[in-house]
């Protein structure tokens, strides 16, 4: 009896003994594995914000890449890999990019932002995977000037005669001067074979301008929530919104987000006053040395560098009074060209 | 009693394993951050020498490796703003020029007080006077601090 019970206590204690090795076991699979994740995190984070940084430096480049993480979120100044709980800042870059991007693939895209001297360098981060339909005049100037300089590689569309759903995870449609003032009254953008996809995965933007270099109006829309039985557009930012430069009007391209869009451009602004003081502080000294040369001043060239509000007035401008500034700009490099002096920019 | 010395002795190993995994592993670590470095510093260098606020230009038309001396001596006072600290970090950055003068122009300043470690690199550079029209010959002395 006693050698019975003593049996079956053994095998309890095996058994508990058992439960507590492979429970040990567990736990350390699981704190190998966490930590894995955490370093693989790190480590795409850190391949990203290199690129990012190349991207940004070798201007008008287009390069792909591919990235393992499943989807990554990005607002104007922080990017989140879809697994992660942390957002990794990027304050120093000024981004365009959808606010996610799904399946890994990237391009990534930089322009200067010219207006007339370059002021900062932009940097659009999208996907092959995200759909662009363009409507427009095909003899409009703009328009011709768009569709020439979208970047080969991406899914672009110019005027399709139908507008369907091919599953993609993002739509975005652009409309360049378009002849009705609400887009819901344009009979080319169909939105019921697009009624389940999320209110942000949907987004047209209308761009109004002569040129692709100048001013322009933007207004963004973004499609009703699914749950809306007639899907319709709604306005997510001021109509009309003006905007400057090639660089800035495929910013608004880029952005699904008229939130995201504006704080880029606050920060492309903050730059741009940042370098107009720079351009001016040179500009006194140019204007200096041209006065003081020896044997005889050089008063054309004195002349256009003592002009004192050629980029003092890019210090107080927000982007609706830079078209006269960047004309004035314009016009006074050339005038440097002509009398042989160094250029104002 | 036989079973408990023998689960006394296997786990004595497992835990001797685990201290022998984690060291690898710190290990590692320590020579992955040394690449994020030195990865940063690079970065550095290329941002400063592809930023508006010095590269040479000329009608938007950019000259590679180049500094404006104009614009250098002028960036010192507007590199001290908060947006640049995001670009520049715990850095030190002067342009030295090497050839037919010689002079330095401080562009960034920011040393880590107390930092571990200082990562110098040097990159070679043209630095263009807009006054003379001449390029002479420098380098971008840059500091990291880590």
């Amino acid at each position: 009896m006693k050698a019975q019970v003593e049996v079956q206590f053994n095998w309890v204690i095996v058994l508990v003994a058992g439960s507590l090795i492979f429970l040990f076991f567990f736990g350390i699979v699981r704190w190998v594995q966490k930590s894995g994740d955490a370093s693989s995190s790190v480590t795409v984070s850190n391949y990203l914000d290199s690129i990012l940084t190349g991207s940004s430096v070798a201007k008008d480049t287009i390069s792909e890449f591919q990235l393992p993480a499943k989807e990554v979120h990005f607002t104007c100044t922080t990017y989140r890999l879809g697994e992660s709980e942390t957002s990794r800042q990027i304050p120093n870059k000024i981004l365009f990019a959808p606010s996610r991007i799904e399946r890994g693939r990237f391009i990534a895209w930089s322009l200067p932002w010219e207006i007339p001297f370059r002021a900062a360098n932009f940097l659009y981060l999208t996907s092959p995977e995200i759909r662009y339909v363009f409507y427009g005049d095909p003899f409009d100037p703009l328009y011709l000037e768009i569709q020439s300089a979208f970047p080969a590689g991406l899914s672009a569309e110019f005027n399709p005669q139908s507008l369907t759903n091919t599953n993609t995870f993002k739509v975005r449609v652009i409309s360049i001067n378009p002849t009705t003032s609400n887009p819901n009254a344009d009979p080319r953008i169909s939105l019921t074979p697009f009624r389940s996809m999320e209110n942000s995965d949907f987004t047209v933007l209308e761009i109004k301008g002569l040129e692709l270099s100048r001013d322009a109006q933007l207004t963004f829309y973004e499609k009703t929530p699914p749950a809306v039985s007639v899907p319709s557009l709604r306005t997510i930012s001021p109509v009309d919104e003006p905007t400057f430069g090639k660089a800035a009007i495929f910013g608004a391209i880029f952005s699904d987000s008229f939130e995201d869009y504006s704080c880029s451009m606050a920060k492309a602004l903050a730059r741009m006053r940042n370098v107009a003081e720079i351009y001016d502080s040179r500009r006194a000294s140019l204007a200096l040395h041209y006065g003081n040369l020896l044997p005889t001043p050089d008063i054309s060239c004195e002349g256009v560098y003592a002009q004192p509000n050629l980029f003092s007035g890019y210090l107080t401008t927000d982007l609706q009074t830079l078209t006269g500034l960047s004309n004035v700009l314009e016009s006074q490099n050339t005038d440097a060209q002509r009398a042989s002096c160094s250029l104002l920019y | 009693m036989e079973t408990i010395a023998v689960l006394f002795v296997f786990f004595i190993l497992v835990v001797l394993g685990i201290i022998f995994y984690t060291q690898i592993a710190k290990s590692n670590i320590e020579q992955k951050t040394e690449e994020f470095s030195e990865l940063s510093a690079i970065q550095v260098a290329q941002l400063a020498t592809s930023l508006p606020e010095l590269q040479c230009s000329e009608q938007n038309i950019i000259k590679e490796n180049c500094i404006d001396s104009l614009r250098a001596a002028a960036a010192f006072q507007v590199f001290t703003r908060q947006e640049y600290f995001a670009i520049f970090g715990y850095s030190d950055i002067t342009l030295v020029e090497v050839y037919p003068g010689s002079g330095q122009i401080p562009l960034y300043s920011r040393p880590l007080p107390s930092a571990k470690s200082k990562q110098k690199s040097f990159y070679p550079i043209s630095v263009y006077d807009p006054a003379s029209t001449l390029t002479h010959f420098g380098y971008l002395e840059l500091s990291v601090y880590s």
